[in-house]
């Protein structure tokens, strides 16, 4: 077995610290330092990659190697994990055989410092929301924003739930729903929550696809798409930047895009063909630029604002953000209030600033160390709000061109934030 | 300012092309600026690509950068009016107008037949501010005009041209022409609103205003122009405060026997003033821009500032009018205080703004 100091090992730290995030070779580390009898050093590695894979087997069994071999130190022997009948959250995992899971996180807690903080620096639980990745989401897994999936209940959900009613008031199971509002605001992540709420099989189309494979076929291919939804009932189109593939048509010199936008109309009214179970779903920065046919009665005539994540969500994202990074310290909560006004876009972008700021002092001092609450701080100085020329068109949109108060939502919140 | 048909280019249906086409046409020029280096990567001897460069570059506010693309453009394709006009334009956002008419004038010499050369030379000339240029921009936007009657950009250019030579009813009749061939160009719409602007018609021109922003929120200089019926509007209330007041002065100083009758008629002319005012100036402005300017104090610490002097003004004289003599002078007290506020105000507002214009050319 190599010592701890071995050049094999010392290898692979190297490696390590190049791919942090590749799991086998933490745990492969782990085994070596355990060998040499780096107890403390294995555990710390074996902890790293169950940060990273919670449910790595091999990395389990080198933690529970490893805790066996710092035993002996204890003064005590611990007493074995008894299962709490009022707490089944804190009953050991069956995997881990009688592994304590409890006297390992205990052990674990003075190698790394907490993740969460408090204001007062008390440790928080972490945990996940806004999984982006996450194939079927619903709305429940959308952090915050609450107003929005209310409104989506009321006005798309509910009445598709309740067949009984909807025959009974004679609604049709067809519609649309414009999902807009401030650019990276996770309006294309509600409606993949809307699809998942409903059930419905989701088909994506944006301006890319429409340039990538459209081109010269764009009213062959879109026929063929809603045909598809049609096929497969019940079903979500979501047509993305819909301002683009839908613009005005008096904008449009190119009778590429004329044909889209006609041949889109087409699909949505089905006159020819039966919409019964196809929703669609369009998303855009800029609703005023859609083609005002589009929004007629039977197309996309439900329209909801999508606006900057608030507290909870801010927070729900922060932590997204720094899943799988090496945090310690941080006060997501304070960071949430400090960022009010920010996307979540914006908020993908201040924790890559974070973390470069933490990576950068690493390249600087030769020592590795975690992301820390200053580098959200000096993060926080540079990254500022990127939806100011969003709201500068849109303060224009609310206050002269709010005909039949259609965006009465947007009225509310800039004079909410004091914008108008 | 628009480009007139600035994407008539004589490139062909490549399917890379078309791509770029409706990226620009979307408004997407950073996706479309990012297609064409990579095409342009691979194939820098196109002209056509190079002149698509040039005008994305321009839409992204990057002249320069467009001037230069051009340039390469012409290069490639030396007996192309197109790369002369993308050097104009981007000239024109460089402010060196004469150079710009000197580019408008050889696209003007390739293509003699294209409107788009001759509209794009007269709007070059306007910017120069010469007797000569001006009357050689006249006649390059009628002769685009006499080239394509039904092409609303060509109107367009014409109102610009007599709104800057100060031919008010041509420009206005080229505007009210574009209108008719185009209903939703919010540039002549704002246009036409500065025009009568300019003619104190203030519920007119809210209402070019308004309408330009409703057909293109993207329009920022329209809502800067409603910002500006709001000072007029200001200033008029200012006028009529001050006349109040030193009618009122002078009464009190006059120490007529009829004094209280005399100040309390003054006060009735002054409520009726301001009653009359009311209702025919901001009755008739369209709601949003009522709606708009009813917020402008809160936005603007200037207009806030004089909105106060006014009011403080027109309250103090009102009770000058109808208080007992021994308090009156309170009143008019108040009223000095109100405009001289409202005085200062005005002149720093306006100072402020005639270093800004100077700053910004």
């Amino acid at each position: 077995m190599p010592d701890a100091e071995s050049p094999l090992i010392a290898s692979l730290r190297s490696a390590v610290a190049a791919a942090p995030d590749d799991v086998p070779l933490r745990v492969h580390l782990a085994e070596l330092l355990l060998g040499a009898g780096d107890t403390s050093g294995a555990v710390e590695q074996a902890a790293a990659a169950l940060q990273r894979d919670p449910a790595s087997r091999q990395a389990r069994e080198v933690m529970t190697r490893a805790v066996g071999t710092a035993q002996p130190a204890e003064p005590e022997p611990p007493a074995p994990a008894q299962p709490s009948p009022t707490e089944p959250g804190d009953q050991p995992a069956d995997d881990g055989g009688a592994f304590d899971w409890q006297r390992m996180e205990d052990e674990f807690r003075g190698v790394v410092p907490p993740m969460y903080v408090d204001e007062e620096g008390n440790e928080l639980p972490a945990s996940s929301a806004y999984d982006v990745e996450e194939a079927g989401v619903r709305l429940a897994d959308v952090g915050g924003l609450q107003e929005v999936k209310d409104r989506l209940e009321v006005s798309f959900l509910a009445p598709m739930r309740n067949p009984e009613l909807r025959k009974l008031y004679g609604k049709q199971l067809r519609g649309g729903l414009l999902l807009y509002g401030p650019p990276g605001c996770g309006k294309t992540f509600l409606a993949r929550a809307v699809a998942g709420e409903m059930g419905a099989q989701f088909i994506s189309v944006s301006l890319t696809d429409v340039l990538e494979m459209w081109i010269g076929s764009s009213e062959k291919n879109l026929h063929e798409l809603f045909e598809t939804a049609r096929r497969n009932t019940p079903c979500v189109v979501f047509l993305d930047e819909l301002d683009a593939i839908g613009q005005k048509r008096s904008h449009t010199r190119n009778s590429g895009m004329r044909t889209t936008v006609n041949q889109l109309l087409t699909e949505l009214d089905g006159v020819a063909n039966n919409n019964e179970g196809v929703f669609v779903l369009g998303a855009t920065n800029a609703p005023w630029d859609v083609d005002a046919a589009l929004r007629r009665p039977g197309r996309f005539d439900r329209v909801v604002l999508v606006l900057p994540p608030d507290g909870p969500a801010r927070e729900a994202i922060v932590k997204y953000h720094l899943r799988g990074r090496p945090i310690a310290g941080v006060d997501a909560g304070r960071i949430a209030r400090a960022t009010d006004g920010l996307s979540g876009a914006d908020l993908a972008h201040l924790c890559d600033t974070a973390a470069e700021k933490a990576m950068l002092d690493a390249v600087r001092s030769g020592e590795t160390r975690m992301i820390e609450m200053r580098d959200f701080e000096a993060a926080l100085r540079e990254v500022r709000p990127s939806i100011g020329p969003w709201l500068d068109v849109a303060k224009n949109v609310a206050m002269f061109a709010n005909e039949g108060g259609a965006y009465n939502d947007l009225l509310h919140y800039l004079k909410k934030r004091k914008i108008v | 300012m628009t480009t007139p048909g600035a994407e008539s280019a004589g490139v062909g249906p490549d399917p890379t092309i078309a791509r770029i086409r409706i990226l620009i046409e979307a408004g997407r020029h950073d996706e479309a600026r990012v297609k064409l280096e990579s095409a342009l990567a691979s194939d820098p001897g196109d002209g056509g690509l190079w002149c698509l460069y040039a005008l994305c570059l321009c839409r992204l506010d990057r002249p320069a950068d467009a001037l230069e693309a051009a340039g390469r453009a012409a290069a490639l394709e030396p007996e192309e009016e197109w790369p002369h006009r993308l050097a104009s334009i981007a000239l024109c956002s460089l402010h060196e107008y004469p150079r710009a008419a000197d580019a408008a004038r050889a696209a003007v010499s390739l293509e003699p037949g294209l409107w788009q050369t001759h509209a794009q030379l007269a709007l070059a000339l306007h910017e120069v501010k010469d007797v000569d240029a001006m009357n050689e921009a006249w006649q390059s936007a009628s002769h685009a005009v006499s080239l394509a009657p039904d092409e609303a950009e060509t109107h367009f250019v014409m109102g610009v041209v007599a709104q800057e030579r100060g031919a008010v009813q041509v420009a206005e009749s080229a505007y009210r022409r574009v209108l008719a061939l185009d209903p939703a160009h919010a540039a002549a719409m704002n246009n036409l609103g500065l025009l009568q602007l300019k003619r104190g018609r203030l519920h007119e021109a809210a209402e070019g205003f308004t309408s330009s922003l409703r057909n293109d929120p993207n329009l920022g200089v329209a809502r800067a122009n409603v910002d500006a019926v709001g000072w007029r509007l200001m200033t008029i209330g200012y006028y009529i405060a001050f006349g109040g007041f030193w009618v009122l002065r002078f009464l009190v100083a006059a120490d007529s026997p009829y004094d209280y009758l005399l100040r309390a008629g003054m006060g009735v002319v002054l409520l009726g003033v301001w009653v009359t005012v009311g209702l025919r100036m901001l009755g008739r402005l369209p709601s949003p821009a009522r709606r708009y300017l009813a917020r402008m104090p809160r936005r603007s610490v200037g207009f806030g500032v004089m909105a106060g002097g006014v009011t403080l003004c027109v309250l103090g004289s009102l009770f000058a009018a109808f208080a007992p003599g021994s308090v009156c002078v309170l009143g008019l007290l108040a009223a000095g205080v109100g405009i001289f506020v409202s005085f200062v105000t005005s002149w720093i507002v306006t100072v402020r703004n005639w270093r800004s214009r100077n700053r910004t050319r």
